[in-house]
């Protein structure tokens, strides 16, 4: 419970008023008058903070809706907050929302009203956020404020709710980007069969037993016997096993988009087309400490791999060595980021070590484009430092928006050769 | 909006009926001082006239300044004594115009305060416009001297007159509480609970005045500190 502003100056008024004239001042019509006035604004005070202190938030319907169902960075979206009075009687309230550190481009972040019993008011604001990562909205805040504004009641009606902003698209691709051969490179892979693609291989039929699912049922084969059921068993034989080591520093900062922010974007997008076909994609993020792994094993895990991606707070610095200790059995992995704090030495040990699991190992170094002259000359020295890699096998610089098109045909190559 | 004036100007009513006392006993053969009291009176109404009162301001200061290094004194002592008189007025109109209850109470305690003094000093014999002036200069060194305390009028306005009027503007005061813009203040339960109480307990004071004078002021202020540390504690602890 709380005064409001208003409130608070009447009750200190009234206090310096009365205190003035029962003691320098003293004309009793005027002490008498001043009493009179202190008395009723204290005692309206304290019934009325009785009667808003029954008021619970129970009394208020809330409801939180965005016009769109994800969020990108830049991209304007519209946020609407609708309060409902499910009390009997009428309330007069004003309703604040926070934006965390979104930005609000139009529309305010707080509306009063005086609510009838079912009645509902909306508090539109439309903002953008500037970058990607998690954003907080709410909690929103209730005041309810008495008849004469002098004494309100704040309830908090949930808690806050977490925004996650994904990365914008890369504007504009290049279709000459698009189709570039790739290296020709070492693949490794379990495959037997390229004519069945992804499907599963015929192993077996066997009686069924209890527990196996009926779609597993080979109706036809049931049909000709004597009664029993009969399923079909499968291998899965071609599935590929991808690893994506994605460099989360603050190197990959730099240009607009970021070059962290078209990374991720393309990872989950081949990460989905990956899924889709069948294979088992870990995602792995260089720099971040404790939970810094996510397996998705088919569509349903994008979410998570998303979200994940997008709560990921770039680090200064990392360790490759320390960082790729234990990476597992994958057939692939991808290894995505400026290298800025790598020598050539461990990424080139990192290689070896995969192979010798049977595993290939593909680097990816995005590259900025450029649109003018100080960009040209910073892409030169970059060059130069990234020069000393492209010996190594299956390094390549990558421009940022051909990421996701790069990543796409090196999947292709993989599955054709599995 | 209608009641919300008639409201705000029974609240302001003591103030302009003491004033109005205090001039029917002054001396305005000195115009000076009337040109002073009708342009701070200007000063604060609208716009178009604030800008007729700045020069009704500064051109008769400027004016009556000059003469008085020129040896005339009066006319500066009228221009001056008609500001001061014309000070409950200007307060007055503050408080009226006030859009909240703060604000209409301070204005209101202020303009009467002034007003009570002015009658104080025209009452006391002092009706020219030097008398009234260096009256209240010489009051207000005695006071700052600690030689001196005039504060406390010795000459009240008539006590059963103001007593009436002041109650109207008191329940004037609770009732601006209510008031809205347009239409009829809005009453609500709460509003008559505290009436009922401010109405009680100020016959217990208004009894104390009149059987225990001596205890009065410790008793009122007693209560109103009283029932500011029972809001405190209920809004911080009981109703938080």
């Amino acid at each position: 419970m709380r005064l409001t502003n208003e409130g608070f100056k009447l009750l200190a008024t009234c206090f310096t008023l009365t205190l003035a004239a029962t003691t320098v001042i003293v004309y009793p019509p005027l002490t008498l008058s001043t009493y009179a006035v202190s008395v009723f604004a204290l005692t309206y005070i304290i019934l009325t903070a009785r009667r808003l202190s029954r008021i619970k938030s129970t009394a208020f319907g809330f409801s939180r809706r965005l016009d769109v169902k994800m969020v990108r960075t830049g991209e304007r979206f519209t946020v609407e907050v609708t309060l409902t009075n499910l009390s009997e009687t009428p309330l007069h309230v004003v309703l604040n929302d926070v934006v965390d550190k979104l930005v609000l481009v139009e529309g305010s972040l707080s509306v009063e009203e005086r609510l009838q019993p079912r009645q509902s008011v909306t508090l539109r604001y439309r903002a953008y956020a500037p970058a990607r990562g998690v954003y907080r909205l709410g909690p929103p805040v209730i005041r309810v404020v008495d008849e004469y504004g002098l004494v309100c009641r704040v309830l908090v009606l949930e808690e806050r709710a977490n925004l996650y902003v994904f990365p914008s698209t890369v504007e504009k691709p290049r279709l000459s980007e698009g189709v570039k051969a790739v290296q020709n490179v070492y693949v490794s892979g379990t495959g037997l069969s390229v004519k069945y693609g992804v499907e599963d291989v015929f192993r077996e039929v066997s009686e069924y037993e209890e527990g196996q699912p009926l779609k597993a049922v080979d109706w036809r084969r049931t049909a000709r016997m004597d009664g029993e059921l009969y399923v079909k068993k499968f291998d899965r034989v071609n599935r590929l096993r991808i690893l994506f080591l994605v460099e989360v520093t603050k190197a990959g900062l730099v240009g607009s988009p970021p070059l962290l922010d078209s990374v991720f974007d393309a990872v989950m997008a081949v990460t989905k087309a990956m899924v889709e076909s069948g294979d088992i994609v870990t995602v792995r993020l260089l720099g971040i400490t404790g939970g810094n792994t996510v397996t998705v094993y088919n569509t349903a895990g994008l979410e998570e791999l998303a979200y994940f991606l997008i709560a990921s707070k770039p680090v200064p610095a990392y360790d490759l060595v320390k960082e790729t200790e234990e990476t597992g059995e994958f057939d692939a992995a991808f290894l995505i980021g400026r290298l800025v704090n790598v020598r050539p030495e461990q990424l080139s040990q990192l290689s070896e070590k995969l192979r010798k699991t049977g595993c290939v190992l593909f680097t990816l170094i995005p590259t900025l484009d450029t649109e003018n002259r100080i960009q040209r000359s910073l892409a030169i020295l970059e060059d130069l430092r990234v020069g000393k890699f492209l010996h190594i096998a299956n390094v390549a610089k990558v421009s940022q928006h051909s990421l996701a098109s790069y990543l796409a045909h090196l999947h292709r190559v993989l599955r054709a050769a599995s | 909006m209608i009641v919300g004036k008639i409201v705000r100007f029974t609240a302001v009513l003591p103030t302009l009926v003491i004033s109005l006392l205090t001039y029917l006993k002054t001396d305005f053969s000195n115009y000076y001082m009337v040109l002073g009291a009708v342009s701070l009176i200007l000063i604060t109404s609208t716009d178009r006239l604030k800008w007729a009162g700045v020069g009704l301001v500064y051109l008769p200061a400027a004016y009556t300044v000059y003469l008085l290094f020129s040896g005339n004194p009066a006319p500066f002592l009228g221009l001056a004594t008609g500001y001061v008189l014309a000070s409950p007025i200007v307060f007055a109109l503050a408080a009226y115009n006030s859009r909240n209850l703060s604000g209409l109470l301070t204005g209101y305690f202020t303009a009467y305060v002034f007003a009570t003094l002015l009658y104080s000093v025209a009452e006391g014999g002092s009706t020219k416009p030097e008398a009234i002036f260096t009256t209240l200069v010489r009051n207000l060194i005695g006071f700052l001297g600690r030689d001196v305390v005039n504060v406390i009028p010795p000459q009240n306005p008539p006590i059963f007159l103001m007593s009436s009027i002041t109650g109207a503007a008191t329940i004037a005061l609770m009732l601006f509480t209510a008031a809205k813009p347009d239409g009829l203040p809005h009453i609500t339960s709460e509003w008559v609970g505290a009436f009922l109480a401010a109405i009680a307990l100020m016959g217990i004071g208004l009894l104390t005045v009149i059987f225990y004078q001596w205890l009065t002021p410790a008793m009122l202020l007693g209560v109103v500190s009283l029932l500011t540390l029972a809001a405190a504690v209920m809004l911080r602890w009981w109703y938080a």
